[in-house]
């Protein structure tokens, strides 16, 4: 479904490709994560892949989706993809939504850039959509503005936006890094139950191996832009060799007082 | 063996202790005169000891934010004592305050924007000191250059803006700038949770090397388990503005009394075994 061939991408500002010769491809229904630390071209590759990098990047090789170029579109023809197709969670839905339209707007507004619909039948179609990410009083949420809800709220909201036109392909870029535990837990079982649901394939971004496990079905690990790593999850976390992978996948169960904080002085 | 050194500890006199310590916001909606008044902490003692790592934590909007300003000085508490090395603080004014800030300092969770964008490295390390009158002319930028050498940042770099460093970096620079003062109590307030993993377990190293050699106290505002397993010797755990639990590491974390601990540890656990699973090949 999803093929990328040589992708590089150079910002104009850096001396270093962000990313280098990124080589993968995903089959429908599949759950991808990428695995890297800050800084190592994971939000590029996600960017790289709806079309959204700045203008002054320079993009080679090619993203091939359903056999055509994303990378060699027209705008409009983009358009027609992004949000339908293929759509993005954001980091942090506090800032990719709008603070002055009313969250169900903005799910309604995707709907009805992509589907002729009447609004009252849009508007059924949203609040259904908000019962399906397990929100509670819909009609609150519909008619709140972005700053009246709760973080959990939010990301709820933000998840209900990119999948109300039933996307092939969701990139979820560090769906959970701005939440704490509780409600990250319950976010990355939403998006599981979503998945069930659904069926759609999904990128999964992030720098925590343990969010990947029993979610992903592969994983490629990013270093400096390059590919280091990749695998299915159950053989790249047991026998990870790549020594950058290792070190990671050592810091998630970590031992008991690892770091010493009981010097006596 | 760990925790019994540091419950043995306990019985030297505590840095840091609070009581019946409370605070309220008053809000006022945009347009009416109606008011809100949040509890955000409510009736909080607890005793910080010297040399530890003491680990804050709570989900968010708990209250742990508003008590850790309030323990850095920031916050005037509306009830309550705090006592800092046998003295209580919290009603201390002008002078006495001055002189006081340079024990306490405080390192933010978001450094882009703690740390002033139109400042380079140096002066962001120096102002304390100039402000404090601690150094002066030449003196300035040599012990700054040397701050940035100590949490391992090229003293090249001293004439940067704080945007052209990494998350990591600029970290190490506000944790720089925060030990210019040569402070007792460091409270880090979430400075770790927006950094991916190896650059986190990277500070932390900084941090315990730091207390080996400045004999500093911390306090972690936290809300990650995983984290807080690793590193505090005793933990608070706070819910609805009061705290619920508290004990040695050991204690809170393998045999937690309060639900709220207890939902906070399940959901990490469920993520580490999950992990685990995969690892040993249970779950494929």
């Amino acid at each position: 479904m999803l093929r990328c061939q040589r992708l590089t991408v150079n910002y104009a500002s850096a001396t270093k490709p962000a990313l280098c010769e990124i080589d993968f491809e995903m089959g429908p229904g599949e759950v991808v994560g990428i695995l890297g630390e800050s800084g190592c071209g994971k939000s590029t590759l996600a960017l790289s892949i709806l079309g959204l990098l700045p203008a002054t990047a320079r993009v080679e090789g090619s993203i091939l989706f359903h056999d055509q170029d994303l990378l060699c579109l027209s705008e409009s023809r983009l358009q027609t993809i992004r949000g339908a197709q293929i759509s993005l969670i954001h980091q942090e839905p506090g800032l990719s939504l709008s603070p002055v339209m009313r969250a169900g707007e903005q799910i309604s507004e995707v709907l009805g850039a992509h589907r002729p619909m009447t609004k009252p039948r849009r508007e059924q179609e949203c609040k259904a959509m908000l019962r399906e990410v397990q929100l509670g009083d819909v009609d609150r949420i519909y008619n709140a503005y972005p700053h009246q809800l709760s973080g959990g709220e939010l990301h709820r909201v933000a998840i209900a936006q990119s999948l109300i036109c039933r996307p092939e392909l969701v990139i979820c870029d560090e769906p959970t890094s701005s939440l704490d535990v509780t409600i990250q837990a319950e976010i990355l079982n939403l998006l599981r139950e979503l998945k069930r649901k659904f069926g759609m394939a999904m990128i999964f971004i992030t720098h925590n191996p343990a969010l990947l496990a029993g979610f992903a079905d592969r994983v490629l690990v990013i270093y400096e832009g390059r590919i280091v790593e990749e695998g299915r999850v159950s053989q790249v976390f047991r026998r990870p060799l790549h020594s950058y992978t290792n070190e990671l996948l050592q810091l998630v169960t970590p031992e008991e007082g690892r770091v010493a904080f009981h010097h006596e002085n | 063996m760990r925790t019994e050194q540091a419950v043995k500890r306990a019985a030297k006199p505590a840095l840091v202790r609070v009581s019946g310590l409370s605070k309220q916001y008053v809000q006022r909606g945009a347009f009416s005169r109606r008011k809100f008044v949040i509890d955000a902490v409510r009736e909080v003692d607890l005793e910080i000891q010297p040399r530890c790592l003491t680990a804050l934590v709570g989900e968010s909007s708990s209250g742990k934010s508003t008590l850790a300003r309030c323990l850095a000085l920031l916050e005037r508490p509306d009830k309550g004592e705090i006592w800092f090395e046998g003295e209580e603080v919290s009603r201390q004014r002008g002078r006495e305050l001055a002189s006081l800030r340079p024990k306490i300092q405080m390192i933010f969770q978001d450094s882009a924007g703690a740390l002033n964008p139109r400042f380079s490295a140096a002066e962001i390390i120096a102002e304390p000191l100039e402000i404090q009158r601690l150094a002066s002319g030449h003196q300035l930028h040599k012990r700054a250059c040397e701050l940035m050498e100590e949490v391992g940042l090229s003293p090249e770099w001293a004439n940067h803006r704080p945007l052209e460093f990494s998350g990591g970096q600029r970290q190490r620079l506000a944790i720089a700038r925060a030990i210019a003062l040569q402070p007792a109590f460091l409270i880090l307030d979430e400075s770790l949770s927006k950094l991916d993993l190896i650059t986190q377990a990277q500070i932390l190293q900084l941090l315990s090397d730091l207390q080996t050699t400045h004999a500093l106290t911390y306090l972690l505002i936290c809300h990650d388990l995983t984290l807080v397993k690793r590193v505090a010797d005793f933990v608070l755990v706070m819910h609805h503005g009061k705290i619920v639990e508290r004990g040695t590491r050991q204690d809170v974390l393998s045999s937690p009394q309060h639900v709220h601990t207890r939902h906070l540890l399940s959901s990490v656990r469920d993520l580490e075994s999950a992990f685990r699973d995969v690892q040993s090949g249970a779950g494929s």
